[in-house]
């Protein structure tokens, strides 16, 4: 069961959004990272249920974090939330296992379908 | 953000003015920011992607401009800022963007400049990036140029 | 679908306007040439990439609007258009454009575009030239004030410039 969401991305924007869509719906944002790096320092501090992964980012990007991650844990439950998806890049994020890929912009529904069927 | 990404910018600021023998070229103190607020009449703003992702943005006044777009010209007096000049100020950008892409080339980083763009105005508020932006003014005999380095590594 | 180098953009902003925000933008049916400088109407984010071509993507709209977008987006009540979240929410808005845009280009086209990081800004009687570069402008109109983009390619001797030339 999904609970405690982790969410890395490096728009302040994306974080209230997201945030506002996850809390109307029960779910808790367990902890917010600006970059990749970051992102993987709090995966392992706070082991949440699920990952929203930007991939333009700073320091390192989205699909070098997963990765490092899924090393990390192969059990960990990704979704990549990117404003860009071209098929090279969707090619790439499914070669590490990612769960789902979801282009911005979003809604409510958009995301909480998706963690539905990460479960 | 690692020194070693912000010299190439200095280096090529300094080696494009020093080509039209502007001389005196001193470099100020370095200054993070998160928005900049820019108080100079002209930017010159330039992106970078590749290896290396972000914006670097040149400000100056009207008259370090009219100075700068003189001395690409060979001294051809400069007395206003027309659409001419203007386009060589934004070839100045690209110039000292495409000169520091080729130093980080040589370091192994490729990296691909984006079209310049040039921002007008007075009492300006800017955001170049989503990490802090690295300020450095450089003294010329022509003037000040602030520079402005955004880069997301 | 039939996407061309400049009408992508128009649609996206559209879309992904509405689909944020739930505002609708009338117009923006048209490009028109700029004359090369183009006079800020308060808030403007420029996008630029760069792969098999370079270009950029300028949004620029009334400070009435930029306000609205952010408190419709994130619940606030934000009435200065320096405020960083107002700025931000419009580079974030440009981002997301571009990203869709870019995204079908890529994949029509193969084009390998890549997006720099947006700027923003604002500012007084702000003035924008892209030296060198013919761009394409489109109008839109809100409730809430008005906004308008435009495009600018580097080059145009190629297959995809020709296509949306004629597409005129």
């Amino acid at each position: 069961m999904v609970k405690r969401i982790l969410l890395v991305d490096d728009s302040p924007i994306i974080h209230t959004l997201l945030r506002k869509a996850l809390e109307k719906h029960g779910y808790e944002v367990c902890g917010n990272a600006k970059n990749g790096m970051e992102g993987i320092d709090l995966y392992k501090s706070l082991k949440p249920d699920l990952v929203f992964m930007d991939i333009t980012m700073p320091i390192m990007d989205g699909l070098e974090a997963a990765k490092l991650i899924k090393e990390f844990d192969s059990q960990a439950k990704i979704i990549m939330l990117s404003a860009m998806g071209d098929d090279e890049i969707v090619e790439q994020a499914k070669e590490l296992g990612i769960d789902i890929f979801l282009k911005k912009p979003f809604d409510d529904y958009k995301i909480i379908s998706a963690i539905s069927k990460v479960v | 953000m690692d020194v070693k990404y912000i010299l190439p910018f200095l280096e090529s600021v300094k080696s494009v003015l020093e080509q039209y023998g502007v001389e005196n070229i001193k470099r100020g103190q370095l200054a993070k920011k998160d928005i900049m607020h820019v108080n100079q009449d002209i930017t010159a703003v330039v992106g970078v992607v590749g290896h290396i992702r972000g914006n670097i943005a040149y400000s100056m006044s009207e008259d370090t401009a009219r100075r700068i777009v003189s001395a690409m010209m060979m001294g051809m007096p400069v007395e206003q800022l027309d659409e001419m000049g203007r386009s060589a100020i934004g070839e100045f950008a690209n110039m000292v963007t495409g000169n520091a892409s080729i130093l980080f080339s040589n370091s192994g980083l490729e990296v691909d400049v984006t079209p310049p763009s040039i921002i007008f105005g007075k009492d300006m508020y800017f955001i170049i990036s989503t990490v802090q932006t690295i300020k450095i003014d450089m003294e010329t005999s022509l003037g000040k140029i602030e520079i402005y380095i955004g880069l997301e590594i | 679908m039939d996407i061309n180098l400049y009408d992508i953009f128009g649609t996206s902003v559209k879309d992904i306007i509405k689909e944020m925000t739930g505002l609708d933008i009338r117009g923006m049916d048209d490009l028109e040439q700029e004359p090369g400088e183009i006079l800020s109407m308060g808030v403007s984010s420029i996008i630029t990439f760069a792969g098999a071509r370079k270009g950029r993507l300028l949004v620029d709209m009334e400070p009435s609007l930029a306000i609205y977008l952010a408190n419709a987006l994130l619940g606030e009540e934000y009435d200065n258009i320096k405020n960083r979240m107002v700025l931000a929410t419009v580079s974030e808005i440009n981002n997301i454009v571009s990203g869709d845009a870019i995204t079908k280009l890529n994949n029509k086209y193969s084009m390998g575009l890549r997006l720099t990081p947006p700027i923003v800004f604002t500012g007084q009687d702000v003035i924008i030239s892209i030296p060198k570069i013919s761009s394409l402008s489109s109008w839109g109109d809100t409730d809430y004030g008005k906004i308008r983009i435009n495009i600018a390619w580097e080059g145009g001797n190629n297959k995809w410039m020709l296509n949306t030339y004629f597409l005129f």
